[in-house]
C-alpha cells in the first residue's frame, strides 16, 4: 500500500512538471506521440520537426497578419491509454489542433475523442491533423469535418508502387512478406488485391511475428528461392528488415526488394550501401532529396534543416501539413477548427513532383509520388542526427496526382 | 528438397546462437542456484561493444577484447549485486537481475541512442562460402558456426577433462563438501559467471552485424533463453545444446516447409467467408505458429518432467 501511494506521488510529481504552460491568444497545436519509450526516437524526432516547421511560420510574421502558432508536445509513451489522457489534457489547455501519425490505435483513440468532446463543447472544437495514414480508416470509411490526413492511404501508396514497378520493369512474380499485425495485414491484402487487377502474379505470401521477434530469416530465405520469385514485396520495418535484407543478400538470394519502409536512416545504417544496392530496394515515397523538382522551399529545407538537427529533410509530408493548415485558416480568415477545418479541403499545395491537394469529399491529401532507388553516387546522402549513412535515393519514376488519387470512398458532412 | 542442406545449415547456426547464450545461464545457475535475467543483456551489450570496438580497432579486435571486458564486468556484477543475495531468496534475486536487464537496456540507449547501430560484418568475411541448391551460405555464417562449435568442444573439455571441471561438477552438488577441502569457492563461482558473462558477450559480438543491434534485441531473446534453459533442465550443458540446436531447427523448419490449415478446413467446411471464425482457423499454420511452439515445449516438459530433460532437479 505504502509503495503504492508512493509510486502514485510519483507520477503525479512528473505529469504536474510534464503539464506545459500555454500563452494567451495563440493557435495551439499538440504533437501527442511517444516521447519516452521505445519509439521516442521517432516521437522526439517528429514534434522537433513541426517546431522547426511552425517556427519558421511564426518567423515569417504567422498567419492572418500576425497570429502565431504554439507548439507543445505531448507523451503518450506508445501507450493507447495515455493517449486519451494527454487528449483530455489538450482539451484543458485549450489546445486547437492535435498532430499524431506513430500508431494507428492512437489515432483511433484521437478521433474518438475528438468527435465526443466537439458534441459537448461547441466553441470549442479541436482538429486532427494526421501526419501517417498508417492501416486507420480516418479518410476512407471515418471521414470528419474535424480531421484530414496528410499521408497517401495505404492504397494509394501500393497503387503507385504498382504502377511505378511496372513502368520500370519489375513486374515479378512477386513474394510477399508483412508483419502480422493490422497494419501488416491491411498492406498484405490491398497489395494482392492492387496486383491482382494489374497481373501481377503472385507467388508467396509470409506474414511473419513482427518487432524483431523472428530472429532467422534464412528459411523465409529458402522459400522465396523456391517460389521462382523474382521481386519481394514488404511492409517490414526496423529489425525485421534489416534481418530480411541481410538473410537475402548473403544468401546470393536473387530479387529485388520493393520495401515501403526502405528509406528508414536507421535501417540504411545497419545494412549498408552495398548491401541496399544488392538488393535492388525501391520504395514508394513522397519525396527524394537529389531531387527537389524545383522547389526553392526544399532546397532552403535540404541545406537548413542539415545545419539545424543534422538531419537530412528527407520526409516531406510534415512541411505540407503545415502548409495546409496554414493554408486553411488564411483562406477561411479564421484560426478557430471550425471555420478552418471547412477550408482545409481544396488546399493547394506544392510538392516536389509538382502540385498536390487536400481533397474536399474527405480532407485526404493528394501528392504526386516518387518511387525511388538506392543510389551510392547520390550527391546528397542520407545524414541522421549527425551520422551520414552514406549513400542516397534517386528518383526512379514519379507517378502523378492523377494515378494516386483512387476515387474517395466516403464523404465528409458539414457540420 | 535440395534446399534442404541450406535449411539445416541455418537451422544449426540459429541454434548454436542460442546454445552460446543458454550455456552461461544455465551454468550460472547451476553453480550458483541464481536465475540471471540480465543474462542477455551481456549478449547485448556484447554486440554494441564490438560496433564500438569495430569502430576503433577492428572487427577481430573486438572478438578478442570484448569478453575480456564483458568478463571482467560480470565479476563485478557478481561481486556487487548476486553475492549479497541469498540463494534461497529467488524473489529478490528476480528483482535485482532484472533491474539490472533495465538499466543496462536503458543505457545503452543513452550512449548509442535509440536505433540500430552500424555494425557490419568485416570486409574479408564476405563472400559466399559455398552454394547449396542455389543459395549461398556466407563465410562469415560458417565462421560463427565453427566458434561455436570450437567453444562447446572446449568448455566440454574443461568440464569433463580437467581438474577445474571436477571441482566444479563437486560444487554443483556438495559445495559444503568442497569448501571444507579447501577451495575458495567465491573464487570459482567468479570464474564461472565471467565465462559464462564473456560467452554470451562473444555471441554478441558475432550475431551483432548479422541480426542488428538496436536497444531491444536483448527483450526478445530472453524468453527463448529460458526456454531453452528450462527446458533443457537447469545446469546441464548437454540439455542446453541439444534442445537449443532443436529449437533452431525446428523453427527453421515450421517456417521453411509452411503447412497450412487452409486445404483442409476449406476440404471439410468449403471455402471460409472473410472474418468468420473458420477463416481465423484456415489462417493457421506452422510458419506464424513457429514463434509460439517454444513456449508449448516449455509447457508440455514442465507438466511432465519439470526438471527438464536433462535436469538433476526438480525445478
Amino acid at each position: 500500500m505504502k509503495i503504492k501511494s508512493l509510486l502514485a506521488l510519483a507520477l503525479a510529481g512528473t505529469t504536474a512538471l510534464a503539464t506545459p504552460a500555454l500563452a494567451e491568444g495563440t493557435i495551439k497545436i499538440a504533437v501527442i506521440e511517444p516521447l519516452s519509450g521505445p519509439l521516442a526516437a521517432n516521437g522526439g524526432d517528429i514534434l522537433e520537426r513541426f517546431q522547426f516547421l511552425f517556427g519558421r511560420v511564426n518567423d515569417a510574421g504567422g498567419v492572418l497578419g500576425g497570429q502565431m502558432f504554439e507548439v507543445i508536445g505531448l507523451d503518450n509513451g506508445w501507450d493507447v491509454e495515455k493517449t486519451a489522457q494527454q487528449m483530455q489534457r489538450a482539451a484543458d489547455e485549450g489546445v486547437d489542433y492535435v498532430i499524431n501519425g506513430i500508431g494507428p490505435q492512437h489515432a483511433t483513440a484521437i478521433t474518438n475523442f475528438i468527435r465526443k468532446h466537439n458534441r459537448r463543447n461547441e466553441g470549442a472544437e479541436m482538429a486532427f491533423l494526421a501526419h501517417s495514414a498508417g492501416d486507420n480508416a480516418i479518410t476512407t470509411e471515418n471521414c470528419d469535418y474535424y480531421q484530414a490526413v496528410f499521408d497517401p492511404t495505404v492504397e494509394m501508396k501500393l497503387n503507385a508502387l504498382i504502377s511505378g514497378m511496372q513502368e520500370l520493369g519489375i513486374e515479378g512474380p512477386v513474394f510477399t512478406i508483412n508483419p502480422d499485425f493490422s497494419f501488416g495485414q491491411t498492406v498484405d491484402a490491398s497489395f494482392k488485391e492492387l496486383a491482382g487487377k494489374a497481373g501481377i502474379e503472385i507467388v508467396g505470401s509470409e506474414m511473419i511475428a513482427p518487432f524483431g521477434q523472428v530472429q532467422d530469416f534464412t528459411p523465409l530465405v529458402a522459400r522465396i528461392k523456391a517460389s521462382g520469385a523474382k521481386v519481394v514485396m514488404t511492409g517490414n520495418f526496423g529489425p525485421d528488415l534489416i534481418r530480411l535484407l541481410n538473410a537475402s543478400v548473403d544468401s546470393g538470394l536473387d530479387v529485388r526488394f520493393a520495401a515501403l519502409y526502405g528509406p528508414d536512416p536507421s535501417t540504411m545504417a545497419a545494412v549498408g550501401a552495398d548491401k541496399f544496392e544488392a538488393a535492388g530496394v525501391i520504395a514508394p515515397f513522397e519525396y527524394d532529396e537529389n531531387d527537389t523538382g524545383g522547389l526553392p522551399v526544399l532546397e532552403e529545407l535540404n541545406v537548413t534543416y542539415r545545419e539545424v538537427a543534422k538531419t537530412s529533410w528527407g520526409i516531406d509530408r510534415y512541411r505540407m501539413l503545415v502548409d495546409g493548415i496554414v493554408g486553411a485558416i488564411e483562406a477561411a480568415g479564421d484560426a478557430e477548427p471550425k471555420a478552418a477545418m471547412g477550408s482545409i479541403g481544396g488546399v493547394k499545395l506544392t510538392t516536389a513532383g509538382g502540385e498536390g491537394y487536400v481533397r474536399v469529399e474527405d480532407n485526404q491529401m493528394v501528392i504526386p509520388y516518387f518511387i525511388i532507388g538506392v543510389d551510392k553516387a547520390a550527391p546528397a546522402t542520407v545524414l541522421y542526427k549527425g551520422d551520414d549513412i552514406g549513400f542516397g535515393w534517386k528518383t526512379e519514376k514519379i507517378i502523378p496526382a492523377e494515378t494516386m488519387a483512387l476515387a474517395p470512398t466516403c464523404k465528409i458532412e458539414k457540420p | 528438397m535440395e534446399i534442404l542442406p541450406f535449411v539445416l545449415l541455418n537451422g544449426t547456426l540459429f541454434g548454436m546462437l542460442l546454445f552460446m547464450l543458454a550455456a552461461g545461464l544455465t551454468l550460472i545457475y547451476g553453480m550458483m542456484g541464481v536465475i540471471n535475467f540480465a543474462h542477455a543483456s551481456f549478449y547485448m551489450l556484447g554486440a554494441y561493444l564490438g560496433y564500438q570496438v569495430s569502430v576503433w580497432a577492428g572487427f577481430w579486435a573486438g572478438m578478442i577484447v570484448v569478453p575480456v571486458v564483458l568478463g571482467l564486468a560480470g565479476v563485478v556484477f557478481r561481486r556487487v549485486l548476486i553475492s549479497r543475495l541469498a540463494i534461497e531468496d529467488q524473489v529478490s534475486q528476480l528483482l535485482v537481475t532484472f533491474g539490472a536487464a533495465m538499466v543496462i537496456t536503458e543505457g545503452v540507449q543513452i550512449i548509442w541512442g535509440r536505433l540500430a547501430v552500424p555494425y557490419r560484418i568485416p570486409e574479408e568475411m564476405t563472400g559466399a562460402l559455398f552454394n547449396v541448391g542455389g543459395l549461398d551460405f556466407p563465410i562469415y555464417r560458417f565462421f560463427i558456426l565453427v566458434v561455436s562449435f570450437l567453444l562447446f568442444a572446449v568448455i566440454l573439455l574443461i568440464l569433463k577433462q580437467t581438474r577445474i571441471g571436477l571441482i566444479l561438477s563437486a560444487a554443483q552438488s556438495r559445495p559444503q563438501m568442497v569448501r571444507a577441502m579447501g577451495y575458495d569457492l567465491d573464487r570459482v563461482n567468479d570464474w564461472v559467471f565471467a565465462a559464462g558473462v564473456a560467452v554470451a558477450g562473444l555471441a554478441g559480438v558475432m550475431a551483432g552485424n548479422l541480426l542488428g543491434v538496436y536497444p531491444v534485441m536483448a527483450e526478445r531473446i530472453t524468453p527463448l533463453l529460458f526456454v531453452i534453459v528450462v527446458v533443457g533442465g537447469l545446469g546441464s550443458l548437454n540439455g542446453a545444446l541439444i534442445v537449443a540446436l532443436a529449437l533452431g531447427l525446428i523453427d527453421t523448419a515450421a517456417t521453411t516447409y509452411k503447412l497450412s490449415a487452409e486445404p483442409l478446413v476449406t476440404a471439410l467446411f468449403g471455402a471460409p467467408e472473410r472474418g468468420t471464425f473458420l477463416a481465423d482457423l484456415a489462417r493457421f499454420n506452422t510458419t506464424s505458429f513457429a514463434p509460439i511452439l517454444p513456449y508449448l515445449l516449455m509447457l508440455i516438459v514442465l507438466l511432465i518432467r519439470p526438471r527438464g530433460l536433462f535436469g538433476q532437479r526438480d525445478l
